[in-house]
């Protein structure tokens, strides 16, 4: 990799490393995912409802249910999160005049867009490692380890090994599904110089693209169309939906990384042709 | 005439447009290598965009910036690298320390070693404040910090915008030292933006004054006041006779009397002919003293009443 890369991406990862900000957005989303786990084995029903039919269906009675609830979380909160988090990313600096420091020296602008891109990306793992490492944590602690059975008759519908490889592809999923809507913040970060406009910005443009996952013809091609699919697959083991099912994995990746590299351009480009005032 | 190797920062007809707007029009500069440079103008004159189109910020509608004879377009990385600067307002990470501040512009400045961090906190005062956070600097400490981070890379040009805002008299006088020293002990040449007009005249040797977006006048600054109007004060004889000899000379303006004689604004080389009309006409002269225009005063002529549009007559002394 570039190493005047790599030292902008380290210089933003420091950053991060001191900001409060990025630990509250962990501890948030970490105590949703252990809350959620939590409430499963408390109240099942009320879970059930909250995440439509998702991880306590089961009679709150499956591991698996539990690690749907981390991936609930990184569904919805921390989509939410990550959209405040990103959308501050570049208007920050731009509105605090750090911005003005570091590009008065010789830094290309699509190296800074890089750095930024290539931190959110480290952020995203981490959050993504951390929810998983918490959700599996949660679930062996509240529902034990071990094959996925079920309580009626007994029969192993999905063993440990199994339900590990498929939690590796859900947070797998998880982490590209959050990385996209990350750069969606950051695009929406480089247009706008005030933080707070930037993030209420980022929120409020994110739920009509995720209305247009509603219509059919922009179905297959929008990523939010994709958002729950790990989650589904956690799901599909937590409510024994069907052992048939499968997931549309290539439409994500796809549409994910098209439109990731899509994020990504707009931000070089307006970034690159941007007065900072 | 200088030489292009003795130019340190150059603009060609630089010109930035907002709408209809014109914020700078066709602004040829030129900063001498290792000179304290002064960059004046009253407020909305188009100061600080000229300053951020030479560093890169915004994109110049038409014309070049070059530094070192490195054209900012064509290769922004090599000419950013001879610049350390601050851009109105010193900016900086709140919740990290001075220290921790200087060390990640260094990262991002890159080759810039910790030994060096340490000698910029120790040159700008603040090494025993280093391991504050910033956000509990206050803004002369703030303006100190800015100093050091643009002295980080060892630039060739240090811009510095509005350099003594914030700080206390004591305050600005360590920083004039300051500047001061760089310029003569280290080389460095400074190019200062600064209303504060007794400041620019305490440090600067060559200033240039903008106007609605032009330049109005540029050169060293002895020569500009030297080539301007003094303001004379004789002492005579007979205050009838010397107020009706003067009253006849059509080169004076701003005639008054004072105690024992009269003042009078006139320009430097009339000044003898003062003398002889007095002395011809019958009237003794025992004092006759011109005192220099200040800076001040030069300012405020250049800048008051002179049209945008227009751009003004453009004065450049040793032209």
């Amino acid at each position: 990799m570039n190493t005047r890369l790599w030292t902008l991406t380290k210089v933003e990862l420091y950053k991060l490393s001191r900001q409060k900000f990025s630990y509250l957005i962990v501890a948030f989303l970490m105590f949703n995912a252990v809350l959620v786990g939590l409430g499963s084995r408390i109240f099942p029903r009320i879970l059930a409802a909250m995440s439509g039919g998702g991880g306590a269906a089961f009679d709150g009675y499956t591991f698996a249910s539990v690690i749907a609830s981390g991936t609930f979380s990184s569904a919805g909160a921390g989509t939410i999160a990550m959209l405040a988090f990103s959308g501050a990313m570049v208007a920050s600096e731009t509105d605090s005049g750090t911005l003005k420091n570091i590009l008065v020296r010789p830094v290309g602008r699509g190296e800074f867009i890089g750095a930024k891109a290539l931190a959110l990306f480290i952020y995203c793992l981490v959050i993504v490692v951390l929810m998983g490492v918490f959700s599996v944590a949660s679930g062996a602690i509240f529902y034990g380890m071990g094959d996925l059975s079920l309580v009626e008759t007994g029969e192993v519908y999905r063993t440990a090994p199994e339900m590990f490889a498929n939690m590796l592809v859900a947070f797998g999923m998880d982490l590209l599904s959050i990385y996209t809507v990350g750069l969606m913040g950051l695009m929406l970060s480089t247009m706008i110089n005030n933080t707070g406009w930037a993030v209420i910005t980022s929120l409020v443009v994110y739920f009509p693209v995720m209305f247009l996952k509603n219509f059919d013809l922009f179905s297959p091609w929008v990523f939010t169309s994709y958002m729950d699919l790990g989650q589904n697959i956690l799901r599909e083991m937590a409510q024994v939906k069907s052992k048939s099912w499968t997931p549309d994995i290539y439409g994500f990746i796809a549409v994910n990384a098209l439109t990731s590299a899509a994020f990504i351009t707009a931000s070089l480009v307006v970034f690159k042709r941007k007065d900072i005032q | 005439m200088e030489k292009p190797q003795d130019i340190i920062l150059r603009t060609e007809n630089l010109s930035k447009r907002y709408g209809e707007r014109w914020a700078v029009r066709d602004l040829n500069l030129s900063i001498p290598r290792g000179d304290v440079f002064g960059f004046l103008g009253p407020n909305g004159a188009g100061k600080t965009t000229t300053i951020r189109m030479a560093l890169g910020l915004i994109a110049p509608t038409s014309g070049n910036v070059y530094v070192n004879g490195v054209d900012m377009r064509k290769s922004p990385m090599d000419a950013l690298g001879m610049v350390g600067a601050i851009v109105e307002t010193p900016a900086f990470y709140g919740y990290l320390t001075g220290r921790e501040n200087l060390r990640l512009l260094a990262r991002v400045s890159g080759g810039v070693s910790d030994g060096r961090v340490e000698e910029t906190l120790l040159l700008v005062g603040l090494s025993n404040r280093a391991d504050d956070k910033v956000k509990g600097y206050s803004q002369g400490m703030r303006q100190r910090l800015g100093i050091a981070q643009a002295l980080l890379s060892e630039p060739e040009l240090v811009v510095l915008d509005e350099p003594t805002n914030g700080l206390d008299p004591s305050g600005m006088r360590e920083i004039r030292e300051l500047i001061r020293s760089l310029a003569g002990e280290r080389g460095i040449t400074i190019f200062i933006s600064s209303h504060l007009l007794g400041e620019v005249e305490a440090v600067c040797r060559h200033v240039a004054i903008i106007n609605h977006g032009s330049l109005v006048a540029q050169g060293p600054v002895e020569e500009l006041l030297r080539r301007e109007s003094v303001r004379l004060d004789v002492e005579v004889s007979d205050s009838a006779a010397a107020k009706a000899i003067l009253g006849g000379l059509g080169f004076i303006s701003e005639l008054a009397g004072i105690d024992g004689g009269f003042s009078m604004r006139l320009h430097m080389d009339r000044v003898a002919e003062v003398n002889r009309a007095l002395v011809t006409g019958g009237v003794d002269v025992s004092s006759l003293t011109p005192n220099a225009v200040s800076l001040e005063e030069f300012f405020l002529e250049q800048t008051e009443g002179v049209s945008g549009d227009s751009g003004g007559v453009r004065k450049e002394a040793g032209a």
